[in-house]
């Protein structure tokens, strides 16, 4: 009675405490055996029901295999029981305080009293169960066995060896789980969201539209000069040449040409002799002013030249077309000269530029020398 | 655990494209509001920050701030593998040796996975705090694009005035000059055509073509672009992501040597 007293006294004060008290433990603080400080746990726990709650275990049969449950509280023992088609034994595993336990509670608390596997032969007198002698195996004493047996361990580990490379195989290495169909929907309406942008688009182009027929309309109305470079195609039959007043009167009779063609002879007889009064002084008068002009209005001449190489003898009083045939070829050429002492001109700027840049030496600083560091 | 679903992969691809020529190396830092990255190229004289904010995913989750550091690359040639409609994941241990790389056709059945070993990368992060710029330019991206590829054709250098509601970028070169003049424009059907100037005080600056060049490969990113001037400070050049989130570029101005 002794020791029920020191052992009672340890459950209570244990208990007290807050702390899990299992069978395990009784045994191994008073080295009793595990039946008889089974038996004391459950005489303990049957005088003090309503104060603790016990724990129980099962052990049985469930459909033809072996089950050990634990039972958290007496009262679940029935319906457990009812569950097992044989049972082998019913024993109080610990007692603990009202508060509520886990299962993990119970793992840690085993953790704690861990057995010393030193002493294995004081824990097997308490009753831990002894299993068959563990026997060292030597390659020779597998060589000796039967043949299928080694054949079987290297049939597991082939099995081993192939499951995971088929899983690398088979799934991805990120174990990524797709989840598709929301998002896709989301997308679906995104894109049906998109198109009005568009619809504004056309509309803007629209409006662009009618703008630039406004300003072309008012340009033609205006000023036909200006428009000749403009509409050196569609404009020929207009003559606008005449107007312009050209170092030389050849271009207006390539104009005249042109109109001979189409059939205006008498005309031209007069324009002609009109036209060499007036043009004889103006070479040399607007060769200054020319320099401007000319830049523009040379290269429909070329043109014109090029596309009517023959030379057209129609007239009947055209002995000076032909004569003014040959000169325009000529002319041209003094023309670009023109063009280049304007070229000249553009190269003093870029001189100036050039020492502009050799002027302006400018360092690049780091961006590191405006921002602080953190750390 | 960082996992990262954009809608389409298009939007990340962007992203490195526009910086992998700024810079090599960098860490991506992955929080729970979502990617940020700040880098300086070679030179230091171009800073690049990154946020791609958490909205920017369909689905986002990081657990804990991990850093990935990042030969963009390397990464770019893996963006590649997939298509621009595709959704594209990213996946990382809380302490990642790589990164995973997970597309997804949104039709077939098809699921492409690429993973890329990550890197330690020495890198200071630098305090940069919201400055007072002297003139803010809103202006369309490509145009901004367009000039900058025009006038480097010129000259090394971009010279950008701010006057009164207008702004002159112009570059002189031996071969000749050039310069773009744009003045405030609305546009209220397409208001990312719209220019914006906001002047507090007239800017005169210079910049390296050979960095803008780099900065306007963000293009694709944002529609409009938005131009933070001030003087002797590094310039600021942002796009905005419509999905949540920026790529800002920071460059410092040439100075005169005299200066």
């Amino acid at each position: 009675m002794d020791e029920s007293v020191k052992e009672i006294e340890y459950i209570s004060g244990q208990l007290k405490v807050g702390e899990i008290v299992t069978y395990q433990d009784i045994s191994h603080q008073f080295g009793a055996t595990y039946k008889k400080s089974k038996v004391i746990l459950y005489n303990f726990y049957k005088s003090n029901k309503s104060n603790f709650v016990g724990q129980f275990i099962i052990n049985g049969v469930i459909e033809g295999s072996t089950v050990i449950k634990f039972i958290e509280s007496e009262k679940l023992i029935e319906e457990a029981v009812e569950k097992f088609d044989k049972i082998d034994e019913i024993y109080c595993y610990s007692v603990t305080p009202k508060t509520e336990f886990s299962l993990k509670d119970f793992a840690i608390h085993n953790q704690k009293n861990v057995i010393n596997t030193d002493n294995l032969n004081y824990y097997h007198k308490l009753g831990l169960i002894k299993g068959p002698e563990l026997v060292p195996v030597t390659s020779f004493k597998t060589s000796k066995l039967t043949v299928a047996e080694p054949t079987k361990t290297s049939t597991t580990t082939k099995e081993v060896s192939t499951k995971p490379k088929k899983e690398k195989t088979i799934g991805l290495m990120s174990n990524y789980v797709s989840r598709k169909q929301k998002p896709a929907d989301t997308a679906g309406s995104k894109r049906a969201a998109d198109p009005p942008k568009y619809q504004y688009k056309s509309r803007k182009l629209e409006n662009k539209k009618p703008e630039k027929v406004v300003v072309s309309n008012d340009l033609e109305a205006d000023e036909f000069d200006e428009f000749d470079d403009m509409e050196v195609d569609t404009p020929a039959p207009s003559v606008p040449a005449p107007k312009t007043k050209l170092s030389d009167i050849f271009n207006d009779d390539d104009d005249d040409e042109e109109d001979i063609t189409e059939g205006q002879k008498e005309e031209n007889t007069k324009i002609q002799e009109s036209e060499q009064e007036e043009a004889i002084p103006e070479p040399e008068a607007e060769t200054k002013e020319a320099s401007v002009e000319p830049q523009v209005e040379p290269e429909p001449e070329a043109e014109s030249e090029t596309q009517e190489p023959q030379e057209p003898q129609y007239d009947e009083e055209g002995y000076l077309i032909t004569y003014n045939t040959k000169k325009p070829k000529s002319k041209p050429k003094p023309k670009p000269r023109t063009t280049t002492e304007t070229k000249t001109e553009i190269k003093q700027p870029v001189k100036s530029a050039v020492k502009v840049t050799k002027d302006k030496k400018s360092k690049q600083p780091s961006v590191m020398s405006f921002f602080g560091k953190k750390k | 655990m960082l996992e990262g679903k954009f809608d389409e992969a298009s939007l990340l691809k962007k992203i490195v494209d526009a910086i992998k020529d700024s810079v090599k190396l960098c860490n991506f830092n992955c929080t729970e509001h979502g990617l940020t990255v700040q880098a300086v190229d070679d030179s230091r004289v171009l800073l690049v920050s990154l946020l791609v904010g958490q909205s920017a995913f369909s689905e986002y989750r990081c657990d804990r701030d991990i850093t990935l550091g990042i030969d963009l690359e390397s990464f770019s040639k893996i963006l590649r593998c997939g298509n621009n409609e595709d959704f594209l994941t990213l996946l990382a241990e809380d302490k990642p040796d790589n990164v995973m790389t997970i597309f997804e056709d949104k039709k077939k059945e098809r699921v492409s996975e690429y993973s890329l070993k990550l890197m330690d990368i020495d890198s200071e992060f630098l305090n940069i705090d919201d400055m007072e710029y002297d003139s803010v330019i809103t202006m369309p991206s490509p145009e901004f694009a367009k000039i900058v590829k025009d006038l480097k054709n010129l000259s090394e250098s971009l010279n950008v005035v701010v006057t009164k509601d207008s702004v002159k970028f112009s570059s002189e070169g031996e071969n000749g000059s050039g310069s773009v003049i744009l003045k405030s424009y609305s546009d209220m059907d397409r208001p990312e055509e719209s220019i914006n100037i906001n002047l507090e005080n007239p800017v005169d600056l210079t910049f390296g073509l050979k960095y803008l060049n780099d900065i306007i490969k963000a293009t694709s990113l944002a529609s409009s672009i938005t131009i933070k001037l001030a003087d002797k400070t590094p310039a600021l050049f942002e796009y905005k992501l419509d999905a949540g989130g920026y790529l800002r570029f920071y460059l410092a101005p040439k100075f005169d040597e005299e200066d």
